[in-house]
């Protein structure tokens, strides 16, 4: 079973040369928003599936601006896909908005899929150099109880000293990893609004999608 | 301590109101402008950077060459990075083909992304994951020093010990190779590998990540 992804915006075009190029396609799955264009576009890519006697499958991005839930939305179809034996040929990011371009062209860095560009004058398929990198992989096992424990206690930032204290660690231990996170761009120390004096730990809500804490 | 400088790097394509929200919400001590269209010095954008003593550039890029594109916006963020500067990537302006070759050059630097289409969305890639980050050292070496396709024959024919069969292996787990069966059988590129190559010859001294 093989299936082919594509983020879709207002031009059939952007998607149709990948299902013309892949062989053997047997579903397609594809990701664009409520807008009339679309809903066009997507009627005109069904209309082909139906010909070229492919299932074809749309997952609606509510809101094709937030580059974090439409990455999420993409990701867990992916897995679902693959759960189901789904061989996935290829994720076509043409089409939709720059943030569902970007969120699809991240799902397939962070899931090791082929992805393809389709050029908008040419039409022609460009592949992208794109390979599987596993966020969660470049962290030490430690490094990834301090961000799982900053992640469950997002909703209060904490200063390093209350993170020690909360985990039951010592003090140099959680700075060490805090330094190390830091220039790894993962978390920030920003000023503590309670207390200027002080710095507490922030993380951002990629952080969900990154290391597998969703 | 000194702190951290900061590259912003706006795709541009005719409109400043594209480029604005960016500068006014991003911190920039430098600002690249990726365009596919030449600007004029008297240019409306150029004038107002100018006048409001900005300090910038401008990246032309080729919009037919979506991965040469990408290789220059990384190759000027990497350059940034190395002096220890912060950079971010705001995609917002110009057309799509820019906005996604700068998307690519952000994860292959993992630098920030943002974008202020609708309203201000960022999104930290908290470390780079392009090509230099995820193909190990000894793979890249091997992709770009063999001739492709490649016999499998030849293959075959090395010694047990020979360090090549395993390499390829682990090339094609990667998807990067494929065995066509053909007579004699022939390893070839898939097009991943071929993007990567490309990718490759077309970055001086990339030399892959240490495992």
């Amino acid at each position: 079973m093989v299936a082919i992804l594509g983020t879709l915006g207002f031009r059939a075009k952007s998607l149709l040369p990948t299902l013309e190029s892949t062989p053997g396609v047997d579903k397609v799955v594809v990701f664009c928003n409520d807008h009339p264009r679309a809903s066009e576009a997507l009627a005109e890519v069904q209309g082909v599936c139906g010909l070229m006697g492919i299932r074809i499958d749309r997952v609606a991005i509510p809101d094709a601006f937030d580059l974090l839930q439409a990455a999420k939305a993409m990701r867990s179809q992916v897995r679902q896909l693959k759960k189901d034996g789904h061989e996935i040929a290829v994720f076509n990011i043409a089409g939709g908005t720059k943030m569902m371009s970007a969120a699809a062209l991240l799902v397939c860095a962070m899931e090791g899929l082929n992805s393809v560009y389709v050029h908008d004058e040419t039409y022609r398929e460009i592949p992208l150099p794109l390979l599987k990198v596993d966020y969660s992989q470049l962290l030490t096992t430690a490094q990834k109880e301090i961000l799982v424990y900053i992640w469950t206690n997002r909703a209060q930032p904490m200063t390093q000293v209350e993170i020690a204290q909360g985990m039951g660690k010592h003090k140099a231990t959680i700075n060490h990893h805090i330094q190390i996170l830091e220039g790894k761009n993962i978390l920030h120390l920003v000023e503590d609004p309670r207390d200027r004096r002080k710095k507490v730990v922030r993380v951002d809500d990629a952080l969900e999608l990154m290391l597998e804490i969703d | 301590m000194e702190s951290r400088k900061e590259l912003l790097v706006s795709t541009f394509g005719k409109d400043i109101g594209e480029i604005v929200a960016g500068m006014r919400s991003l911190p920039h001590d430098h600002l690249i402008l990726v365009t596919d269209t030449s600007l004029d010095r008297n240019d409306a954008v150029l004038s107002l950077l100018d006048r409001l003593g900005i300090r910038h550039e401008v990246l032309l890029v080729d919009p037919s060459d979506i991965t040469g594109s990408a290789l220059l916006i990384e190759g000027k963020v990497q350059e940034h990075l190395d002096k220890g500067w912060r950079a971010r990537v705001d995609i917002t302006g110009g057309r799509k083909l820019l906005s996604d070759a700068a998307m690519l050059a952000a994860l292959s630097t993992g630098a920030e992304v943002c974008c202020f289409e609708v309203e201000a969305r960022r999104f930290p890639l908290l470390t780079a994951m392009g090509v230099r980050e995820a193909l190990p050292k000894d793979l890249a070496e091997v992709l770009r020093s063999q001739v492709w396709p490649m016999s499998m024959e030849k293959v075959r024919g090395l010694g047990k010990n020979h360090t090549l069969p395993p390499k390829l292996r682990r090339m094609k787990q990667l998807d990067l190779i494929r065995l066509e069966d053909r007579d004699p059988p022939l390893i070839c590129l898939t097009e991943r590998g071929e993007a990567c190559l490309d990718w490759m010859l077309r970055t001086n001294g990339l030399s892959g990540s240490s495992e």
